[in-house]
């Protein structure tokens, strides 16, 4: 029996795997480590030189974005930015940002979207920039807290809510970020 | 590579947390401004402030002003504003003589002097009545006689509440209205507000911006007062 070969191929195919983990040899934790392993690096020191120039914090912060979203297609985290949804996506979540003036109130206004829409075509509907957008909230709140922190932004201000699409360039500047990154990923 | 990837994350990670907490140290304490400071033009304007104020032209109906029937024209108003709770408001205003409303001003005046200072405290109390409206919760701490530029001007200090559409955020703002006479029938408004555990850092600011303030007299009617 232990020499039969349908048994033993009956027993690999017990053995679950991710379409993700055959074409790519990537395993998620893998790749939820390059990602953080270069976009925590990449945080610490946007952090030391907003201690070190607090009046810096905006255009260093948006610099650190933009390299974290090129390399996000690197790590394999994310896919590339090339489907029409991708950009529709990222189209409606830079207009929330505008429009709302807040991440957290432009993330959760789109997270309400998607579920609508994904409820209403009964699950035909894919949103490819979700996991980006919560990569994205995630770390501007940590670089806002570090503004914060530093003094050179007012909690009020950022708990505010209204139209200010200076708020949307942060965004902007990873989603370029992911458009540049995903046209150098060589699969 | 991938115990490369796994050593930069943890080592970041705990980085990062370190920088949290050197930056949330309140005795690490920073100044609220760079430095830079620019002359702002605009309007009937001239102040100095810091690169990190932005100014805008305010308009004519804001502060609660030019009601129909209220004593007191607003001429020009300017925001310089850093965000929602620390800036300043510059706002030059003419006390009417066409209106005879009831009040302290029918009552004779010794002398000049008495005229002026009766003037000043009406229209210092009018802005009151306006700052009382436009935010909520305004308390008075204080009311006092101050100087700016050498000239004798009234204060009161205040503390106001911030609203927010959730009533959790709602944040305390602290300030001051500084009342200047310019000329017989004007006067300017300053008021500046920051956040109460940032206002002492902002004082100095403040006092600075007000120092430098100048009006642009070609943009203006009246004659005499300030340069």
């Amino acid at each position: 029996m232990q020499n039969n070969h349908l048994y033993e191929a009956a027993e690999e195919a017990k053995k679950v795997k991710f379409l993700y983990e055959v074409s790519l040899g990537y395993t998620l934790s893998a790749k939820l480590e390059r990602f953080f392993g270069i976009a925590l690096l990449l945080a610490l020191l946007n952090l030391l030189f907003i201690a070190w120039r607090p009046e810096w914090a905006f255009w260093s912060s948006l610099t650190t974005l933009f390299l974290i979203g090129a390399w996000l297609p690197h790590s394999y985290l994310v896919n590339r930015l090339e489907d029409l949804a991708g950009y529709r996506d990222v189209l409606i979540l830079a207009l929330l940002h505008g429009l709302l003036g807040n991440p957290v109130a432009a993330f959760a206004v789109y997270g309400v979207l998607a579920l609508l829409f994904w409820l209403l075509s009964r699950g035909e509907q894919s949103n490819p920039a979700a996991l980006f957008a919560l990569i994205y909230l995630g770390f501007r709140c940590l670089f806002d807290a570090a503004s914060i922190l530093s003094g050179t932004v007012d909690s009020a201000d950022w708990l505010r809510f209204g139209i200010d699409f200076m708020s949307s360039l942060p965004f902007l500047a990873m989603s370029s970020g992911w458009f540049v990154g995903s046209l150098f990923r060589d699969d | 590579m991938l115990l490369l990837y796994r050593f930069l994350w943890i080592a970041s990670a705990l980085g990062i947390i370190a920088a949290i907490v050197v930056l949330a140290n309140p005795r690490n304490k920073r100044p609220v401004i760079a430095g830079a400071w620019s002359t702002v033009q605009q309007g009937s304007f001239i102040v100095e402030a810091p690169r990190e104020f932005y100014a805008r032209r305010d308009a004519l109906t804001q502060m609660g002003m030019n009601k129909p029937n209220s004593p007191v024209q607003l001429q020009d108003a300017l925001h310089l504003e850093r965000g929602a709770r620390t800036g300043m408001r510059l706002a030059l205003v003419t006390f009417r003589t066409d209106l005879q409303v009831g009040g302290d001003e029918t009552a004779p005046a010794t002398t000049p002097e008495q005229n002026a200072m009766r003037r000043l405290q009406r229209l210092h109390n009018t802005q009151l009545e306006n700052l009382r409206e436009a935010y909520t919760n305004l308390r008075e701490t204080g009311t006092h006689p101050t100087r700016v530029q050498n000239i004798p001007a009234l204060r009161t200090d205040f503390t106001f509440t911030l609203t927010h559409p959730i009533p959790l955020f709602n944040m305390p703002v602290q300030g001051y209205l500084i009342t200047v006479p310019v000329s017989e029938y004007e006067a300017l408004h300053l008021i500046a507000y920051a956040p109460p555990h940032q206002f002492e850092a902002y004082r100095p600011v403040y006092q600075r911006m007000a120092e430098s303030l100048r009006l642009n007299r070609s943009t203006t009617t009246a004659n005499g007062g300030w340069e």
